[in-house]
């Protein structure tokens, strides 16, 4: 993860959120199909030459056990998601909308919604599953044990970078670069306030482990419902093309 | 700094925001209100008796009172929740606008004061064919379900400008709806007590419950505005919409029938005075 420290927080941590938002946004069009295409998701569509398969990594999850992306949750639609407990907004719009879906009636069982914070620093165990619960105590929650683990999943996703921004009117200082919040804290920093720019898309991966569609915020309820059950329906061995 | 309400796409915050259109707007409609009404009493060429006085001082009231339902209606913090964060909350604004407000405001304006603005703005007839009550209701209601369907509300409310309109919308409309029952003049009142009270019921019962049963039992949220919104203390969109509906169907019960209630008594009263009962004579 990068560290970034704004002169003037306000204005450059809204420019840098909107701009890794446009940037996702962007991202995901250039993964989806052109304008002309039919599809059969409501969400962005993955089109064949982009194809990837459910990260092949293990990450603690909050009881501490390891859960291996792909194998641990083989046979489900595998929802991936980056989120913190921190985040002000997105994060908790999108996780509630997955669990109103998720709970509705007829809505497809083997759905596995795999929540993995970007701040490992601040969201421990205890307080990623409280905040997880708020929405489902059923969604997984996932905290990579280093930086290099988090970058390696982004990379796998195909996700940007997440951004930490610090807001230098708490850490009084602007060469922060490289600095994580046990650092920061150890120089006499007090509690550091950041901030987190991250990657807001939901990478959903089919029983198959393909990845077929992605939802980027603002995603509607109404997609998520339409797009799910198509998901679920695809069989575990099915190969890559059943989901195009 | 901001004009109006509308939607944020902040976190929710209790930190007060300034809107000084919303104040601005409430000033234009007390102030000169109030001028005329001072006006009025220096060019008055005796001192009114005091029942007369006293049903100047309660307009005077009503209508400041429907000032003040507007501004909290309009102002933060309900203006803010509403424009950009509950349905619920959009939905308390638009029976405070309408069934609060309106009437208020309507009931505070004397029968000169109405007679001179029609006069002036020559708008006498046009009001009189809009407060005939097929009129009036099928304007309020036309009025209710365009403003509450999904692409106004998330077209509206994204800029100062349409929220300021759909507010307005509310207001004007609301007040149309109250002028056959209680206008100024009383060539726009309906006449008669049981006109009123089944105008009533079918221009403020009926209707509405028509988006409020939409809002109640859809199967997702409707407004992308209220879905997609920082959440307010963890309440999910969908609850909060069946909230909306909630409060558009059972908000405006004690209002609309505690008025039909009032007017049968009213009418009962009246009935009585006009043919005082016969005592029984012995054949």
């Amino acid at each position: 993860m990068q560290d970034i420290d704004p002169d003037g927080p306000p204005t450059v941590r809204l420019g840098i959120r909107a701009a890794l938002v446009v940037a996702a946004v962007l991202m995901a069009a250039a993964c989806g199909r052109g304008a002309g295409d039919e599809s059969r998701y409501e969400g962005l569509a993955v089109p064949a030459s982009q194809l990837r398969q459910v990260p092949d990594m293990v990450i603690a999850d909050t009881d501490g056990n390891d859960v291996h992306l792909a194998a641990d949750t083989q046979g489900q639609v595998r929802l991936v998601y980056q989120m913190f407990t921190n985040c002000p907004d997105i994060c908790g719009v999108q996780l509630a909308q997955l669990a109103s879906v998720l709970n509705r009636p007829g809505a497809p069982k083997n759905v596995a919604v795999l929540a993995v914070t970007v701040d490992p620093d601040r969201d421990s165990p205890e307080v990623l599953r409280a905040y997880l619960d708020q929405f489902s105590e059923d969604f997984v929650g996932l905290i990579p044990h280093s930086e290099q683990q988090l970058t390696d999943l982004q990379n796998e996703l195909g996700a940007l970078a997440s951004i930490k921004i610090f807001d230098t009117t708490t850490t009084g200082t602007h060469d922060m670069t490289g600095m994580d919040h046990d650092d920061m804290t150890a120089m006499g920093h007090g509690e550091v306030d950041y901030d987190i720019a991250h990657d807001a898309r939901v990478f959903a991966y089919a029983p198959n482990g393909y990845g077929y569609a992605q939802y980027p915020h603002p995603t509607r309820q109404t997609q998520f419902d339409h797009d799910l059950p198509i998901l679920a329906g695809i069989e575990p061995n099915a190969p890559a093309e059943a989901g195009l | 700094m901001r004009f109006w309400c509308s939607a944020l796409e902040v976190p929710w915050s209790w930190s007060w925001r300034a809107y000084p259109g919303v104040w601005a707007a409430s000033l234009a409609i007390a102030v000169p209100y109030l001028a005329a009404r001072r006006r009025a009493r220096t060019m008055r060429p005796q001192a009114l008796d005091p029942a007369e006085t006293a049903a100047h001082r309660r307009q005077m009231w009503f209508f400041l009172t429907g000032v003040v339902a507007f501004w909290v209606a309009s102002d933060w913090p309900l203006g803010v929740l509403g424009a950009g964060y509950l349905a619920s909350a959009h939905m308390a604004q638009f029976m405070l606008y309408t069934l609060v407000a309106a009437p208020l405001l309507v009931l505070g304006i004397p029968e000169p004061m109405a007679r001179r603005i029609l006069a002036r703005l020559r708008l006498y007839r046009f009001m009189t064919r809009l407060t005939k009550p097929v009129v009036a209701g099928l304007v309020f209601n036309g009025c209710l379900v365009a403003t509450h369907s999904p692409w106004a509300v998330d077209t509206l409310r994204a800029n100062q400008f349409g929220s300021f309109v759909m507010d307005a919308v509310w207001l004007a409309s609301g007040v149309l709806v109250w002028l056959p029952i209680c206008s100024p003049l009383s060539e726009h009142r309906l006449r008669a007590y049981p006109g009123k009270m089944v105008y009533l019921f079918l221009a403020l019962g009926v209707v509405p419950a028509v988006p409020a049963g939409f809002l109640t039992f859809a199967g997702f949220p409707l407004y992308a505005t209220y879905e997609l919104a920082p959440r307010f203390y963890g309440l999910d969109a969908a609850t909060d919409q069946q909230m909306a509906g909630l409060i558009m169907k059972l908000g405006g019960i004690p209002i609309v029938w505690g008025t039909i209630i009032a007017m049968m008594m009213r009418w009962a009263d009246e009935s009585k005075t006009a043919s005082p009962a016969q005592p029984l004579s012995p054949r």
